[in-house]
Order: structure tokens, then sequence, then C-alpha cells
């Protein structure tokens, strides 16, 4: 009988010999481990505060419905992980949706580690696949948005991971073959991470099939695919070939809010390669006690990676961070009571502050418990400071008094600075119905009607447009043209009290603009203007004026010596009371304030008058960087 | 060793699937194509023309225009359009969206067949269903014809415009883009993806001519540069041009240099407003290198601004306003009061010499402000913008286009300037001419009051200005949601050939073509080159 002389694949020497077979223990330790990831960035994490963004994040991708979207990012270097990516983060709009885009990342970044790692013939410890569920913890428990350039590397693996599964059953030249094919999906679809999947594919070649040729060969057209698509074919610079989308791109590091904690990036970028180097150098062999005991060693892995994870995620977890996003997310929702909550893990910080005061004035306690928390003079409008978050958190309190152009204004700042976000073009719609400015209106309602949880409100506006073009019968609409200022005034910058008087000219019944007016001169120990102003209070519907500005109504009447008429209201005699025993304890320390302080910090922290004496100076310039 | 078992059944089954799915959809096209539905014959009648967006009924066109891509604004469960003309086959189609997207070739060969005459646009709308008569009972209704005439004079086939966003003070993404007009093709000059997020600011050519481009730069880490291109060369020069405008022969470049304030208005419709603190002109010469300028160019008592010459390069003129605070730092209080004149002076090339200022049109006479003079080639008409007051009139909703007939003897000493008809209650301006001079591509507001759109309209023999259409696009509702602004439209003969690269490769080229500013310059600050406070946005 003639033997037939069948010719392996090289590879098929080197590769693991273990038959496919369904592993119900791997299956049962993966599904509870992500499980219990899941549960944690849903729960714990909220990617919904990262779809918020908070202002904190600058470069979180729109997405819209259309053709000519999908067109022009796809046809783009990196177009899929762009698309991907832009579809992908708009779910962290729901936390649990958020959650589970997540966890797959993270499921997918294993299984492609396993694959990969153990076709090279490296033999790791089970748990390591999770190591990428780990990074990934970590990075949103800081709440760091990097998706597309994570969904580069795991497209760039899932790449890898299809040519080892491809080359596995190859041999010579078409194993090139398939490297080359996937070389050009890969760097189109990936862009520069497309270097990682050159990296594996050689590594592969080298550890796995022991082929040093093909993975020099591999190495060098891997080097030169990016300029070749990217510099000739997309017309790139060659840097920009080189590192469109991997961590080292500009569009990362040129910028601070978008490189935080990238080591753990870095980290993740270098961790199949450098597993499968380590791995091929220091061997791991499991303990005979394991190896007879392979229930003891599931259960084992299982609680360490739980362990590790939820240590990762504990002790990487930025609570501040979390509480400045929590607390805009809050604000942006009016959700007062959270507000007040998560102000109190941010003290000092005026962001959180010019929420909080916001809260106040909703929930009708501007005026009476404004002293309860610290406060600074720039905080009410985050003045002097030229930091996009500013505008991002500023716009609601300028559109809600009728500031409708400084409103407008900041808005478009961040429509340009930190993209077409859903929240942002609502918001522009709307000024802009209220202005009668419907065809802009019409262009920001066209645009939300494409995206993918705004679009209902959108139509409805768009429909209400058409019928009724005035909109009168819209209730939002009809209360911003009722408070909208309506004198113009020309300026370089918007002057907070100016603004206010003009708003209380034109509507003297405005409630917030009277409260922020106050407000503001109080926080700027401005007491005559205050004391010029306070009468428009009979305007607003008080039975008795708010606690904070009748206190400084008193003290303008005891440092000024000048009676002032509250018109229509009657003085509450307790204040009157306090005021006095206020002055006597600072007459007790011969008017020495510092000596006075622990004193008077203990009955009248809460009050305009220790504010008046201990409060800090408002600062005068613009010092913060964007 | 034994390999993994291969387990291909899964993939069979996918293929077969995706080929089910394939036969499936193709049946569905066929089907589809084949039940078009048609209009009846003795449908109802409306006596009114259909609505469209954009409105291109009545309109000029030029012979090698893109389609005209539209949206049926009725009521309906779906239009069928017929398109035809006197000659060719007509195009014909059922729309269930109501989206009209016209087939390229057939479009272009309907147009040429009838070049110089007119196109039909016939619109049925079905109706929409009676819910007691029930589907079976859809009606057809049809419209008034449409009427597109088409011109005999082509328009240049490139249109070069900045595209960005509506922003203040901020910039993320912008670019300069060209246009092909005959197709829907939009490729880039350069964008500041390439350098950084730079700013890309305006766009000049000498004459039409694509071979001779200017492009201003400003960026914190490349500094701001203009770059020149000459016939493919680019140069850096180490300072940034304003408004920027080519001598017709190519050897000079005159530029302005302003010191621009950006202004917030607290309760008019735009946002944003914007005074030049100070400006001046001067002229780099290419063959040399150098920079200069004549006191009428940087007159210390006055503002100099939007410097064009005329197609014979005889004359310069330019807007110019007296400067009437002295305090370069504090928003004047009489800033809303500037209008800027007019003017014009007089060049000789060969012996390098500037003639006498003189008074084109008095801002004092207008009672409005005059600015960004632009020449017809043939040198006969002058097209201006005016608005109320200021240097920038794409911000102000007031802003006109006027025509200027510069063959015509002038009225009092003074020129005679007519209001255009195709003006709207929006801003118009940033406006220029085809090559051939027949054609204006200018920017409009109409739409929306944010949204700077590009307006094309004809120019016939005697200078009269048919109704303008917007640029088309091939998405025909894509202005309904497009967040983008296009700015200072210019048209060229044929595409820049220059490289997107190797622009960005200059721009960030350490090394530039050093030029000293004059120091007898009149206007304070001449040669520092940081008279660029604020950005300037469309």
């Amino acid at each position: 009988m003639k033997r037939t002389k069948t010719r392996q694949p090289q590879a098929a020497r080197s590769v693991p010999t273990e038959p496919c077979r369904f592993d119900w223990q791997l299956l049962m330790a993966d599904g509870l481990f992500y499980g219990l990831v899941y549960v944690y960035l849903w729960l714990g994490v909220g990617t919904h505060f990262i779809f918020h963004g908070a202002g904190l994040i600058s470069n979180f991708p729109s997405f819209y419905t259309t053709r000519d979207f999908a067109a022009h990012t796809l046809s783009q270097l990196g177009g899929v992980t762009l698309y991907a990516s832009a579809f992908l983060s708009q779910l962290f709009y729901h936390a649990w949706l958020g959650a589970i885009v997540v966890t797959a990342q993270a499921w997918l970044f294993g299984v492609c580690l396993a694959y990969v790692v153990k076709m090279s013939g490296v033999t790791l410890w089970r748990w390591v696949r999770f190591v990428p569920a780990f990074l990934l913890l970590a990075m949103y428990s800081q709440y760091l948005y990097y998706v597309p350039t994570t969904m580069a590397l795991l497209l760039a693996l899932m790449f890898a991971s299809a040519y080892v599964y491809m080359a596995s059953r190859l041999a010579g030249i078409a194993r090139l073959a398939v490297f080359l094919v996937l070389s050009g999906l890969c760097y189109a679809a990936a862009g520069a991470p497309y270097l990682v999947f050159v990296l594996v594919c050689a590594l592969y070649a080298l550890l796995g099939a022991r082929l040093p040729v093909l993975a020099c060969v591999q190495v060098l057209i891997g080097s030169a695919v990016p300029y070749g698509m990217g510099v000739l074919v997309w017309g790139m610079d060659t840097p920009e070939a080189y590192t469109r989308l991997s961590p080292i791109s500009w569009t990362l590091l040129s910028f601070e809010s978008r490189s935080l904690g990238m080591g753990l990036v870095y980290a993740l970028y270098a961790l199949i390669p450098g597993l499968m180097v380590a791995g091929r150098a220091w061997p791991w062999h499991s303990p005979v006690l394991f190896k007879s005991h392979a229930r003891i060693r599931s259960v084992g892995v299982m609680v360490m990676s739980v362990a590790v994870g939820a240590g990762v995620a504990g002790m990487s977890l930025d609570p501040q961070r979390q509480a400045q996003l929590a607390m805009d997310y809050y604000a942006a929702h009016r959700m007062w009571p959270q507000v007040m909550q998560t102000g109190y893990k941010l003290p000092g910080d005026e962001y959180a502050l010019h929420a909080l005061d916001r809260g106040l004035y909703h929930t009708r306690h501007l005026g009476s418990e404004l002293f309860n928390w610290t406060q600074t003079p720039n905080a009410l409008f985050l003045e002097n400071t030229s930091h996009k978050r500013a505008l991002w958190i500023g716009y609601a309190v300028a559109m809600e008094m009728g500031l409708l152009n400084q409103a407008e204004h900041a808005l478009t700042e961040c429509l340009e600075g930190l993209g077409d976000r859903p929240i942002v073009l609502e918001h522009l719609a709307l000024i802009n119905m209220a202005k009668g400015n419907v065809g802009t209106a019409r262009v920001y309602l066209g645009a939300l009607s494409t995206t993918l949880f705004h679009r209902t409100w959108a139509n409805e506006c768009l429909a209400l447009l058409k019928s009724d073009p005035n909109l009168t019968s819209d209730r939002d609409v009809q209360y911003l043209r009722s408070v909208a200022l309506d004198q113009d005034m020309p300026t370089v910058k918007y002057p907070p009290d100016e603004m206010m008087k003009l708003l209380l000219k034109k509507n003297p019944g405005n409630r917030m603009a009277f409260e922020y007016l106050m407000t503001y001169y109080m926080l700027h120990n401005e007491l005559v203007p205050l004391a010029d102003n306070i009468g428009l209070a009979a305007n607003m519907g008080y039975t008795a004026l708010p606690t904070h500005f009748e206190e400084a109504a008193l003290v303008y009447v005891y440092t000024k010596k000048k009676p002032l008429r509250l018109e229509g209201m009657t003085p509450n005699a307790k204040l009157s009371q306090r005021i006095k025993q206020f002055s006597q304890i600072l007459a007790r320390h011969q008017g020495n304030a510092g000596a006075a302080r622990s004193e008077l910090e203990t009955s009248f922290k809460n009050t305009y008058f220790f504010y008046n004496v201990y409060g800090p100076k408002p600062r005068t310039s613009t010092a913060v960087a964007p | 060793m034994t390999l993994p078992p291969k387990n291909t059944s899964g993939f069979k089954w996918l293929v077969s699937l995706c080929m089910a799915g394939l036969a499936g959809l193709s049946a569905l096209l066929v089907m589809s194509l084949g039940s078009h539905p048609r209009p009846d014959a003795g449908c109802a009648t409306r006596d009114r023309v259909p609505l469209i967006r954009p409105d291109y009924s009545d309109v000029v066109i030029p012979p090698n225009i893109a389609p005209l891509n539209f949206v049926v604004d009725e009521p309906g469960t779906g239009c069928f359009v017929r398109v035809s003309g006197d000659l060719g086959d007509p195009i014909e189609a059922f729309y269930p969206n109501q989206k009209v997207v016209l087939p390229e070739r057939a479009w272009h060969d309907l147009v040429a067949a009838n070049q110089g005459g007119h196109l039909s646009v016939a619109v049925y709308i079905r109706s929409v269903p009676n819910e007691t008569a029930g589907v079976n009972a859809l009606s057809w209704m049809q419209f008034n014809t449409i009427t597109i005439t088409i011109a005999a004079e082509a328009i240049d086939n490139t249109l070069v415009y900045r595209r960005i966003r509506p922003g203040h003070t901020t910039w993320r993404e912008m670019g300069i883009y060209q246009r092909n007009l005959e197709t829907f093709e939009e490729r880039p000059i350069l964008t500041n993806a390439q350098f950084k997020e730079g700013c890309v600011n305006c766009h000049t050519f000498c004459q039409n001519q694509p071979d001779k481009m200017a492009i201003g730069i400003r960026s914190a880490e490349y500094g701001s540069p203009e770059l020149l291109v000459d016939h493919g060369q680019v140069h850096r020069i180490g300072t940034k041009f304003g408004y920027t405008t080519w001598h017709p022969s190519g050897r000079i470049v005159t530029f302005s240099v302003n010191k621009v304030r950006q202004v917030f208005r607290s309760a008019a419709s735009e946002v944003r407003d914007v005074l030049d603190f100070d400006s001046f002109m001067a002229s780099y010469q290419c063959d040399t290198g150098t920079v200069d300028t004549s006191p009428s160019l940087a007159d210390k008592l006055r503002l100099e601004t939007y410097p064009t010459w005329s197609p014979d390069g005889k004359y310069l003129y330019f807007s110019s306003a007296p400067l009437t605070w002295g305090d370069q730092e504090t928003l004047p209080k009489d800033y809303d009061q500037t209008r800027y004149d007019l003017v014009r002076i007089s060049y000789d090339l060969d012996s390098d010499t500037w003639g006498e200022l003189e008074t084109v049109l008095s801002a004092e006479a207008e009672g409005r402000s005059i600015l960004l003079p632009r020449i017809s080639p043939d040198g006969r008409w002058l097209l201006v913008s005016m608005c109320d007051y200021g240097c920038f009139p794409v911000y102000r909703a007031s802003s006109d286009l006027y025509r200027v007939d510069l063959t015509a003897p002038p009225v009092n000493g003074q020129r005679v300037a007519q209001r255009l008809d195709i003006n709207s209650q929006a801003s118009e301006s940033w406006h220029s001419f085809s090559s051939n001079g027949r054609w204006i591509v200018f920017s409009s507001k109409r739409l929306s009051h944010i949204f700077t759109r590009t307006f094309i309209a004809y120019m016939d023999v005697l200078g009269d200005i048919h109704k303008p259409f917007v640029l088309p696009q091939k998405a025909p509702d894509l202005y309904d949601s497009y967040l983008w602004t296009f700015s200072v439209p210019e048209l060229i003969t044929k595409p820049v050939q220059i490289s997107p690269r190797a622009l960005a490769q200059a721009v960030r080229d350490t090394d530039s073509l050093p030029i000293l500013m004059p120091v007898t310059m009149a206007t304070p600050k001449a040669g520092t080159g940081a008279m660029y406070s604020e950005p300037l946005r469309e």
C-alpha cells in the first residue's frame, strides 16, 4: 500500500494539543467574574456620569444615525474603530447598557489574550485572562475615557487572534498571504494599534510556530504598512500614520485632560506581547496539588480573581472625580437632593459650589441656607476662570435666569470645545426657539433627531415648529421668553451684576435674578448696592425676607450707620438680637477678628455676619488655563 | 501532535445564511423596482408650485452643476418626480421618503442637452392614506411645474471654502476644503488636524487660479505663518497676513494687519460682534521677499482693511474708517458708530509707486459701512457688502450685497451703489466672482441665522443677478442638521493640486522666509506680528 505523505502545517508542531471541548467550569468562572464586573460597573461606577462628562471629558464622541455620518467616519483611517467607539460610547447614557459595553470589552480582551497566548505555546496562570478586566476596572473606577484607544487595541487583538487561528492551519506562503490581507484590514480598521497586531503575529511566529524568518518578514511588512496605507493612501503625515488612535497620539498627549491615567492604557497595550515573551522566558507549571484537584484550582482562581478585581476597583476608585461627575450630572438633571448630598464630598470645589447654590435656589433655600456651605465669591457665576468647564457648568444658571445670549455663548463654546454633545444641542435648540431663531433651532434639532437617545424630544419639537411656529404652546419657550433679557449691551465679558439688574429692569418679578443679585453682593461684600436693590424683594412674593438677605441688610445698617427700609417686610427681631450678640463678641475682643473667630464660629458660622468678617475676598485675575 | 478538529459547519451555515439573505434582498429590490408607483393620468392638481427645500424654483443654474437634490416638503406618503427638458431623456422616479436624489449621469446628460434652455420639474405627491378608504384609495396630487433655467456659461468647477463650527473663541476642527461643483466630492486642502488643531484662516487665489494661493495659519505650537503657494512650491512666510489679495501679476500680495477684538451682545439675535482695534495694510513683494507700505495704506488715524486689486492691477480698493479711539484695550463706547468708506489708490507696477487715494463710496453718503470689495474679472462690476456699522458683515444681519457699475460716470462725484434683489433679511457677505464673471458665490445666513451657507447666483451680461440657490449637496436634507458653516467661498478654475500633506509639512516647518516690516509704517506696533489677539471665526 502506497503511503500517502501528508504535510502538516508547521505550526501544528508547537500548537497545544488539547482538543476543543466545552469547559463548564471555565464558563461558570468567567460568568461569575464578568457578572461581578458588570454589576460593579453598573451600580458602582455608573457610565452615565462619563457620558455626561461634566466638562471634564473633552473627547467624548458624538454619534448620528445618518448615512453621511457613517460614510464620513468609516472613510477615515481607523474608521471602524471610530464608528464603533462612537456608537458604543452612546450606550454609556444608560449605566446598565454602558456596563455591558465595558464588560463585553473586558471579556473579549480576555478571550483574545487566552487564545493567542495558548496558541503560542505559552503556559500561564489561568487568571491572567482577567488582567485586561482589572485594567479596565481601574480605568473606569477613575472615570477615564479611553474607549477609542482600547477599542482600537481590541480590534487589533481580534485580528491577531484571527491570524493565529488561520495561520495554525496554513503553511508557507498562505500564512504570509493571510498576514498581508489581515494587515490591510486591521490597519484600515484600527489605525496605529495595528502595530500590536504585527507584534503579536511576529511573536506567534517566533514562539509558537518557531519561524524566525517569518517573524522578521512580518515585522518588516508591518512597519511599512502604516507608511504605505496611512501616508500614501490616506495622505496622512508620517507621525500621524504611526500613532493614530494609539495611546501615543497627539490627540491624547497634547491635552492633559485626555491623558490622565495613561499608564493603564500603556499596560493594556503591552499586556499580550509582554505575556507572550514573559511566559516563554519563565514558563509557569501548575503545582502538583492543583493538577490533581481541578475543582480546588478553579475555585482558588475564581476567589483570587474576584479578590484582585475588588482590590483594583477599590484602590483605583477616584471618589473626587466621581463626585465631580455625579454633581454635574445631578445638577443637569435637576436632582437637587442628590446635588446637596454630593456637595459635601467636594469641599472647596467652586464648580460644586456653583451647582449647590443653584440647587439652593431651586429648593428656595438660597437666602436661608447659603452659608451652610463654605462660600467663595467667584463660585456663584464661576467668574475669573477661562476653563471650558466653567462654560459647561455655568450656562444653566444664565439660561434659567434669562441671559439667553450668555448661555448661547457658553454652549456654543462647549459645542466646539467639548463636542456636539446632545445636552448642548438640546439647550442650543431651546434657546434659539425662545429667541425666535427658528432656522437655527431646526438645525440643532435636526442633528439631535439623528442621535440615539435624544431623538424623541427633537422630533416632537420639530413637529411643534411646524404646527405652531411661534411656539406659543410650549411652556419652556414661553418661560424663557418671559424672563429673557431684551436690552442689548455689547461687552467683552458679561458683568454679572449689570446683567441681573437689566433682567430685573425688564421683569421685576424675576426671583432668580433678584436672589442671585443679592447673593452676588453678599459674597462680594458689596453692601451699598445690596441696600440699593433690596427693595426689589417686594416683587418676589416673599412672606418674609430671606434670612441671609436680612442679615446683610443689618450689617449694612450697622457698618454704614444708615437706616434701611425693608419695603413691606417686617424685620426679624431675632436677627436684630443675633447681630447685637455678634457685635458684642467682637467688641469683647476689641474688634480683633482673629481672636474672636473661634467663639463666633460656634454660633454664627452659618450666617452672613460671619462671612462678612471672615469670608474670602474675590479673585480678580484670570489664572486658569483652558 | 494533532490539530484541533476543524469545525467548518458553522462557517458553512453562515455562508448559506448570507447567500440566502442576499438572494432575498435582490428579489425585494427587483420587485420594488418593478412596482414603482406612478401618478394617474387624471390626478388632482394644485395651482402652485410644490414646497421643496432647498428652494430651486426659478433659479438659473450653470450647465456643469451637480444634481439639485431636494426634499419635497408637502404632506404625503411619497412623491413622483419628473425632471425634463426640451431635449434629452427625462429623469423620473418615485421617492417614498420624498427625498429626491437625482442620478448624476442622467442629470448631467439632461442639463448638457438643454444648455441655455430650461428644465421642468414636475412633482406629484401621493396622498396620506385615508383610514376609512384604506391604502388602495391612495390618490395623487400634481403641482405646478418648477422651472429651472440653464445658463449657457459654465461655472468654475471648484469651490474652495473654510468649513468651521459656529464657535466664538474656541475651536477644535476646521479646514479649508475644495468642492467639485460638478459632483459632490469634497476634499481637504488643509485641515488643522494636521498641525494639532491650530487655526486655518482665510484663503486667497490669484484671479481664480489655483496655482497661486495664500493661506493664513495660527498655531500655538507652530506659530502664525502665511503659506504662499506658487506653482506647486510652498513658501512659509514668517508672519501672518490678515485679509489678503493677489496683484493680478502674481508678484505682489497685499494684506491687512488687524488687531481684532471679539465683542458679545447681551440680547441681540447674533451673540457675536467684532471690531478692529487697529488695522493697516502692507504688500509683500514675492520676488524680493520684502514688505512695504504707503502712508495711504497705513494711516495712523484710520483703520484700513479688506484690500482687493482691480483685475488690471492699476487700483487697490479697500475699506477705510476713521480711528476714533485711542485706547487699544477697552471696548470703545462708540465702536458701533464706526462705518467704513470704500476707497481706492492707484498703483504703477513698473515703478512700484502709489498714487492718490480717492473715495469710491462714502459711508456718510450711504449711511452704512462698506466692506469686502470684489471686482468682476472684466473690471466693470464692483460688489460690496454694506451693513449698519463695523467691519465684520457676516455677524451683521443688516449686511446686504450692493453692486456698483465702475464704467458708469459718477453722480455728484459719487459712484452709485445699487442694492441687489438677491438679499435676504439675514447677513449676506463673502462674495466672489467666477473667472468668467457670470457667476457669483456668496455666504448667506438666510436658512438659519448662525450657520452660514454658500449660495450661487447668475449674473447676466447686463449685470442683473438672478435668484440664487444654495450649494447643492448629495443628501438633499443635509442643511437641516449640518452643524458646520461654509465660509469665504472662492471659485477656482481647477482643483488645488498641492497635497494637504505638503501644506501641513510647511506649517510644521520651523524655517520661514523672514520678512521685516518697514519701520516707517505709520500704525503703531508694526513689525511685531503680534496684532492678532483674537481668532476671526467666519
